[in-house]
């Protein structure tokens, strides 16, 4: 039990649990938040009540959602100075700065309107709240993309150079908008997106099934899918081009993913190992299964593309290779299975079966989208992992080592606990959110609900 | 003034705001423990129901300002207080979650005691961490040399114990201005008890750093007995400060508490900092030696500086949104 006496790897743990706990809450906030601005702009545009309360009830699932998001977010950029401290006194003075413009730009704004959003319908009138959801949902989007662009510059820093024991940074914008960080920051908004509705379609299609407040819900879950049919292939499009891109920008990483040990000859194609074993120590695949041709189609799009193989990159500078090559696969195959049950949607909506009349009808859909509301979160989490665990064993990609960017002065002891202590406390966190939110789902939305006197247009209140 | 100067007092302004801001929400915490009456505490939530988030996010603010201007400090300090500050996350999740969980649930009694428990948790970690601090690292260059422990002091405990009047302090003055009847004058008496309180721990903090000899960074005479001139004026117009309040709650104003304890904190703040300047980890680190490059302070400067104004400006309009005395279950 080596590892447990190595406060490295339980740092890595450690960090590794956290994120991947985190990340979960606000992916959900950044589509529901887009959702509620849909939402509340089609209240004020029609003065339909129906709008209102699909906003009402859907906003009470964001704030719970985004409790939790937050309690267990702070723990990230503390884990920074904590324990990866040489990582943090390097580069701070620009990844530092972009988490703290992050929290002052994103976070804040969020904080500031949600309180507004989600209790100030007395208190202010319907211009002022629209704009605070509007605000709510784009400071979202905001703290996603300086993330990114902190994540992005650790996969594939750029604008400037090491010099005493310092990043130094000479292009500014470089450093800011690294080659890696277009197509990431779309890959994970839209990757946001598409949780955020198959869980909107589950949440409507459970209600369906069960016979709840089927306009209701037949409302939200036409939108879910309507808004789905666009953003799932659009995603498998992006996430193709994503790819590519990290064959030119990281072919270690893509090596691993792929389990691909010897690069292909000119002339010949390389072989895409549908599943394999790595045996690292002998530098080859125990056991494989592969499609001739198929990687190089997948990376270079030309069927004799040249993909480099493991064996073209130093040891001590490949990534691990069976949590890459297993997470990638099952979120490419998650994604496959939500392109296939929007294609089944629309092929029962063309047949008429998305009315209220047959709406109790179309309960194998209902549970493919439940299904598939769980694999969306389950894709998430898989394609960090692909993301992170194939950037080692750097953590600035070829600029900062892993083992280099780690507090030297704690004990395995002393992250053992704190490790623990996220255990526990992300496991009660767990439990508290899903009895509320398994709360609110049964509580169902309140039909009766009406909006303040000052957000009725004249003639209703008349 | 050089860019870090500048930085070193922003940081200190950030620091005076999130311990105002969210010390009297979770000095509202603490009170809840020492009330019994339900509707009481659900006032006394409904009164930091819209604001409490925000005021937090100040110290998300404090940390990214920290890393980006100073990533030596925050490479290090966060790691040589390893144990506080992991204690300090576990119980902002409890208080967090504590008080967005009691509005959902009937029995609130389980939740309540969590929110006030965590109050206190988080106290306690914010001593803990600004006294192992202050109190001097044990540093080689910019490498911690000390131990796990070495916040475990005297000084750290005393400091704590300011911190666990003082917060129940704003946070008196807070209900007096947010709440009416029976509650607000149950929280004068709280003002009164936990002002006396977080004045007598100002008073014993000041007197063992003077005893011990070791701490004269923080009173303006490094290696020295005394109290310089300078951080005696300034601690005698926090006091001054101090003594309006009482005035203030024994008159039955309602703004005023508020205000005279910020300015008190504010002027406890400038005492200290005018004595530390320029050391931001004594005894050894200057705000200077642990900046980051000038040219990246100067962007920092024009993005967070030009943002901070539009900051406090719609938190304030945040506060205007949810001003007037706290009735409790205001949905909608």
């Amino acid at each position: 039990m080596d590892y447990l006496t190595d406060p490295l790897l339980l740092s890595r743990l450690q960090f590794a649990l956290t994120t991947a706990f985190h990340i979960t809450f606000p992916t959900l906030t950044i589509g529901l938040g887009v959702y509620l601005v849909c939402l509340e702009a089609l209240w004020l545009k029609t003065r339909d009540l129906a709008y209102f309360r699909q906003f009402r009830f859907w906003s009470g699932l964001f704030a719970v959602n985004f409790a939790v998001g937050v309690v267990s977010g702070i723990p990230l950029e503390f884990q920074f100075g904590a324990n990866w401290g040489p990582f943090s006194a390097t580069v701070g003075n620009f990844f530092g700065q972009i988490l703290g413009f992050e929290g002052t730009m994103a976070f804040m704004l969020e904080s500031a309107f949600l309180y507004i959003m989600l209790f100030g319908w007395k208190r202010v009138g319907p211009r002022m709240h629209f704009f605070a959801t509007i605000m709510v949902a784009f400071a979202a989007s905001l703290s996603a993309f300086w993330i990114l662009v902190a994540n992005s510059w650790m996969q594939t820093p750029s604008g400037g150079h090491l010099a005493g024991g310092i990043f130094v940074v000479d292009d500014y914008l470089a450093a800011v908008f690294s080659p890696d960080l277009p197509l990431a920051f779309t890959h994970m908004y839209l990757a946001c997106l598409s949780v955020s509705l198959f869980v909107i379609g589950a949440v409507s299609g459970i209600n369906l099934l069960l016979g709840r407040h089927p306009a209701f819900f037949l409302r939200s879950f036409k939108f879910a899918a309507i808004a789905a049919l666009v953003v799932t292939p659009l995603q498998a499009f992006v996430g193709d081009l994503n790819g590519q891109e990290i064959g030119r920008l990281q072919p270690a990483k893509v090596a691993a993913i792929e389990s691909h040990w010897d690069t292909n000859q000119p002339g010949q194609g390389a072989a895409w190992n549908m599943v394999a074993w790595p045996d690292p120590a002998n530098e080859r695949n125990s056991f494989e299964i592969s499609i001739p041709y198929a990687l190089s189609l997948l990376i270079t799009h030309s069927p004799t593309g040249i993909v480099p193989g493991l064996k073209d990159f130093p040891k001590e500078d490949r990534p691990p290779i069976v949590l890459p090559f297993y997470s990638f696969r099952l979120m490419v195959g998650v994604g496959g299975m939500m392109v296939a049950v929007m294609a089944w949607t629309l092929w029962w909506w063309r047949r008429g079966r998305l009315t209220l009349a047959r709406a109790s009808e179309n309960k194998p859909l209902y549970l493919a989208w439940a299904l598939m509301a769980g694999g969306a979160y389950l894709a998430v989490v898989m394609g960090w992992v692909t993301r992170e665990v194939g950037r080692q064993p750097w953590l600035a990609y070829g600029l900062i080592r892993t083992e280099g960017g780690h507090s030297a002065n704690l004990s395995a002891g002393e992250v053992g606990l704190s490790l623990v202590g996220f255990i526990v406390a992300y496991t009660l966190l767990s439990a508290a959110f899903l009895f509320f939110m398994g709360k609110l789902l049964r509580r169902g939305p309140n039909m009766d609900e009406m909006p303040p006197a000052g957000h009725l247009p004249g003639r209703t209140a008349g | 003034m050089t860019l870090a100067d500048v930085w070193y007092w922003i940081l200190a302004f950030l620091l005076w705001l999130y311990v105002f801001t969210d010390g009297f929400d979770l000095g509202v915490g603490i009170l809840c423990l020492l009330e019994k009456s339900e509707a009481r505490h659900n006032v006394m939530v409904e009164s930091i129901e819209g604001v409490w988030h925000a005021n937090q996010t100040w110290l998300v603010m404090l940390g990214g300002v920290l890393f980006g201007a100073f990533p030596l400090v925050y490479g290090t300090v966060l790691a040589a207080l390893y144990l506080p500050a992991g204690f300090l996350l576990f119980a902002l999740m409890a208080r967090g979650i504590g008080i967005e969980y009691r509005a959902e649930v009937a029995d609130k009694w389980f939740w309540t005691k969590v929110f006030g428990w965590g109050s206190v948790a988080v106290t306690v970690a914010h001593g803990i961490l600004l006294g192992g601090i202050l109190q001097g690292m044990a540093f080689d260059g910019l490498r911690y040399v000390g131990g796990s422990f070495d916040w475990f002091s005297p000084f750290t405990i005393l400091l704590t114990a300011t911190l666990l009047c003082l917060y129940p302090m704003f946070a008196a003055a807070w209900l007096v201005f947010k709440t009416e009847g029976g509650l607000q004058d149950t929280a004068r008496i709280w003002g009164l008890r936990f002002g006396s309180g977080a004045v007598g721990c100002l008073v014993l903090l000041v007197g063992y750093i003077l005893l011990d000899g070791h701490l004269g960074h923080l009173v303006g005479r490094p290696g020295r007995a005394g109290l310089s001139p300078g951080f005696i004026l300034l601690l005698v117009v926090a006091v001054l400060n101090a003594a309006l309040y009482f005035r203030a709650l024994g008159k039955g104003w309602e703004r005023r508490p508020l205000m005279y304890s910020a300015v008190m904190l504010l002027f406890v703040f400038l005492a200290f900092g005018t004595s530390l300047f320029p050391m931001i980890v004594p005894p050894g680190v200057t705000a200077e030696s642990a900046a980051s490059p000038a040219p990246m302070l100067r962007i920092m400067l024009y993005v967070i500086g030009g943002f901070l104004p539009v900051v406090l400006f719609y938190n304030a309009y945040q506060y205007r949104v949810f001003r007037g005395k706290a009735v409790p279950e205001d949905e909608v």
